[in-house]
């Protein structure tokens, strides 16, 4: 059974950014490279449980930051409302989505979380937020908001819901607090391709459409996953364009003595799965994030840091955000590669 | 996405609903529910008479809210090569049979403003999932089902009792026959047809809604052609150096599985694309829906739940 | 930031009008010179029957465009002008209501137009294979604020001051249907006052 040693008091993402990471969370960190070079790929593996303690070991990972991250959702929410957005003909796609997290969080997480069903009649349990709630499943008249608002409130990372038609996917339900630099509700209804139109030369290579392809054969029961990444300045969750007004600027307080504890590698695992009474997929983009001083206490990956950044394709560069800081960053991490 | 999932599952309700039809209900030897399941889905019914297994997708047709049991409706072909014969006939109350997952090539178009079915005979299962879901999501919906004559028309009754406004049932026996060009003509827009029967109804349906404008993004159709006997041939597998002998009656998917070769599948007819395998040498006989033309003429991939070789051999990259 | 965007695959790219011969019934919409992509459609489509054709034209007075000496009382089964873009996008919706399966719709007229159209077709459940769309006119964009939310309507330049926020916006070529805009975000966010000069790019 897995235990989590959740962080009291809560951690910021932001004003003062005292999110910090245990050793053991450091130690279980997503390590996005597989090589010294990076470039696109439609990197994806099944998603299958991993070894205990790993990131992986459960289907939804629940870590330390749990309850920071949570009310770091509500803050956000709070301000701006429309960061969950949804079309009107993805109701089974929301239960579907509900169903998931819960069952997956009861099972992996006995000691955190409960659900007990009586036909329709659900009652739902979540210890660590202190919820106890019972509802009827496919009324949600029975739930404080829409079903799948008030399950990924209580769950890390954020989520998609893409409806399948046409041979595509389309993002037509989405909660969106720690996004890095895409606007939801401006994302909201787009096919698969035009979602990541902005993302360079990928296209150009066929990965998108290599991905999707894979991606409209996914099967019940068998997810999949893949690593995303970016760089953010500060443990700033919500590096949305909705608040870019706001963070934008923090680019360019780098300096060399503040890269190791500004600059977060910032890493996606994003899971796809198929929702069973909806056909459509769930899309999982769960956040992780470590500062340069805590990824480089791990040698191997300081030396592979340093040369990715060296080697990162100028629009690559430019569409991640990182050409400002670039040269600090790599001068910095060369004392690490000899 | 090597893994055929299944489960074994024992009959726990067979009925005679028609003379042609069997209506048989599952739950699972270890207890536990199904997964739920869209409308529209289907799942391969493993069986085995002794000697080898028979594999055959069927519409799942039970409430998509009851996830103890599965339902399935089997139509008597006497033509065929023997599973629904075999379901017939052998398969009865407390007999176990393995069942595989989900999966949906027939998936209800969520922001469609009104759905139209067209159903011909047992093309009425993927309706009865599709019908409670439009219920449940209070969708406007109209459906058309085409039957020989009143006795053979499986859940016919029960249609019109529930639906009494949106179900409209043509008994052929009584002269009665569904007039396509009425049934599409004048529907609104944002409508989607959705037709499921006997190949020539379903050509039929699709030709009439090209003719009347209807994009081909509105219409939807499920068709799983079971694989039909052919000449015997041979085929080597170049990665792991051996030959098997396909015979007539059995797919080549078949004859894989019997050899203990894993292929991954979902409708062993021709439509998913799961099977897809690369082929090295020898002419192909495709029969599949999902190669594309050019992969067809290009005759480096085959579906084997379906195609066959033309000639005596094929080499295939496995 | 706005070179390298330039690819964005979610841009739309228009065409000329193309006949659907499976079509049961046509409906031709333009503003302002969006009229002469339809009637060089017509002169294009001569098989198309007449009976199946039916115009709705939104006139400015601003634009002196005399559409009946352009499209003749012959060639369609109806033809109704409306001296607005507002007076034609009102009455659509109730066309469209009361009409059926096998209809094209061909969109003739300013970007801005292009997508008020497409939406108001895709609202009545139309598909994005029933409609098809002709640029002729203004490419003025209509930008949305994600820092503020608001359109800005009819923005010419690659940066504008956004009429919600008043911060200084630029534009890039991600475009979302369902809004008909294209996304802009602050220009100086990264470095507080450093505007560059403006480029007038979408007249």
């Amino acid at each position: 059974m897995t235990n989590v040693a959740f962080k009291k008091p809560l951690e910021t993402y932001r004003e003062d950014f005292t999110y910090a990471n245990s050793e053991k969370a450091i130690k279980r960190f997503p390590f996005p490279y597989p090589e010294d070079q990076y470039m696109y790929s439609v990197n994806m593996e099944h998603h299958v449980r991993g070894e205990t303690g790993s990131i992986y070991e459960n289907t939804f990972d629940v870590d330390e930051h749990y309850l920071s991250e949570m009310e770091e959702r509500r803050i956000v929410l709070e301000k701006d409302p429309d960061r969950f957005v949804t079309l009107s003909h993805m109701d089974l796609h929301q239960w579907d989505v509900l169903e998931l997290l819960m069952e997956s969080f009861a099972q992996d997480y006995p000691k955190y979380f409960s659900l007990t069903k009586d036909g329709d009649h659900w009652v739902w349990e979540n210890h660590p937020l202190g919820i106890k709630h019972s509802f009827i499943f496919g009324d949600k008249s029975t739930l404080p908001c829409e079903p799948a608002e008030y399950i990924t409130r209580q769950a890390q990372g954020d989520f998609v819901l893409m409806d399948q038609r046409d041979n595509d996917l389309y993002a037509d339900t989405a909660m969106i607090t720690c996004a890095a630099d895409w606007s939801v509700p401006f994302d909201l209804g787009m096919s698969f391709m035009e979602w990541h139109g902005p993302v360079p030369l990928a296209h150009g290579m066929g990965v998108f459409e290599r991905a999707l392809k894979y991606l409209l054969m996914i099967r019940l029961g068998q997810p999949v996953r893949r690593l995303n990444w970016t760089l953010t300045i500060n443990s700033r969750m919500d590096t949305s364009p909705e608040v870019y007004h706001e963070w934008g600027h923090e680019r360019g307080s780098i300096t060399p003595e503040n890269v190791g504890e500004k600059i977060h590698l910032r890493v996606e695992v994003q899971t796809l799965f198929r929702l069973p009474r909806s056909n459509g997929m769930l899309f999982g983009i769960r956040t992780y994030l470590i500062s340069m001083e805590d990824l480089c206490k791990n040698p191997l990956w300081a030396q592979r840091m340093h040369r990715v950044v060296k080697s990162l394709h100028p629009e690559i560069m430019d569409y991640k955000g990182i050409t400002r800081y670039h040269k600090t960053l790599q001068d910095w991490l060369s004392q690490f590669d000899h | 996405m090597s893994t055929n999932f299944s489960h074994t599952a024992r009959v726990i309700r067979a009925d005679q609903v028609t003379p042609l039809i069997k209506h048989f209900s599952f739950e699972r030897v270890d207890g536990k529910p199904f997964s739920p399941f869209s409308a529209g889905s289907h799942v391969v019914i493993g069986m085995n008479n002794g000697t080898n297994t028979h594999k055959n997708p069927y519409s799942l047709v039970g409430s998509s809210n009851n996830f103890m049991e599965y339902e399935i409706a089997v139509r008597l072909d006497s033509t065929g090569r023997g599973g629904s014969l075999f379901m017939h006939n052998n398969i009865e109350l407390g007999s176990e049979i393995e069942i595989g997952n989900p999966y949906n090539l027939f998936p209800v178009y969520k922001p469609a403003k009104k759905h139209l079915m067209i159903a011909g005979g047992v093309g009425i299962t993927p309706f009865m999932t599709y019908i409670d879901e439009m219920n449940l999501m209070h969708s406007n919906f109209e459906l058309h089902y085409s039957v020989r004559d009143f006795e053979n028309g499986a859940f016919a009754k029960e249609l019109q009792d529930k639906y009494p406004n949106q179900v409209n049932l043509y008994i052929q026996a009584n002269g009665v026959m569904a007039n396509f060009n009425e049934i599409l003509d004048n529907q609104p827009l944002g409508t989607h047809v959705y037709v499921c029967g006997p190949q020539q109804m379903v050509a039929d349906a699709l030709r009439i809604a090209d003719e009347m404008g209807w994009p081909n993004s509105s219409v939807h159709s499920e068709e799983f052609k079971a694989p039909e006997p052919g000449n015997p041939f041979t085929v080597t597998l170049a990665k792991s150096d051996c030959k098997i002998n396909v015979r007539s009656r059995e797919s080549l998917l078949e004859a894989l599985e019997n050899a203990n070769i894993e292929i991954p599948y979902s409708c062993r007819g021709g439509a998913c694309g799961f099977c897809k395998t690369e082929v090295i040498d020898g002419e192909i006989t495709h029969r599949d829906y999902f190669l594309t033309d050019a992969e067809k003429a290009s005759g480096n991939c085959i579906m084997p739940c379906i195609s066959r070789a033309q000639g005596d051999h094929l080499t295939l990259n496995i | 930031m706005t070179e390298e965007i330039s690819e964005i695959k979610s841009k739309p790219v228009y065409d000329i009008l193309q006949y659907d011969p499976k079509s049961r019934s046509n409906l031709l919409v333009s503003e302002g010179n969006g009229l002469v992509g339809l009637v060089d459609f017509l002169n294009g489509s001569e098989s198309i029957p007449p009976s199946t054709i039916n115009v709705m034209c939104a006139i400015s007075n601003a634009e002196p465009l005399n559409p009946s000496s352009y499209i003749s009382p012959d060639r369609c089964n109806k033809m109704r002008l409306f001296d607005s873009v507002n007076a034609l996008l009102e009455d659509l919706p109730v066309t469209l209501s009361n009409s059926q399966m096998g209809l094209r719709l061909y969109i003739c007229g300013s970007e801005i137009f292009l997508w008020r159209v497409a939406n108001l077709a895709r609202a009545a459940g139309m598909h994005k294979s029933e409609y098809s769309m002709q640029l002729i006119g203004s490419k003025a964009r209509r930008v949305y604020c994600p820092h503020c939310k608001t359109t800005s309507e009819e923005v010419t330049t690659d940066i504008h001051e956004c009429v919600g926020c008043g911060l200084s916006l630029v534009n890039c070529d991600h475009f979302s249907r369902e809004m008909g805009a294209y996304l802009g975000f602050r220009v100086d966010a990264e470095a507080h006052g450093e505007i560059p000069e403006r480029k007038e790019l979408y007249r």
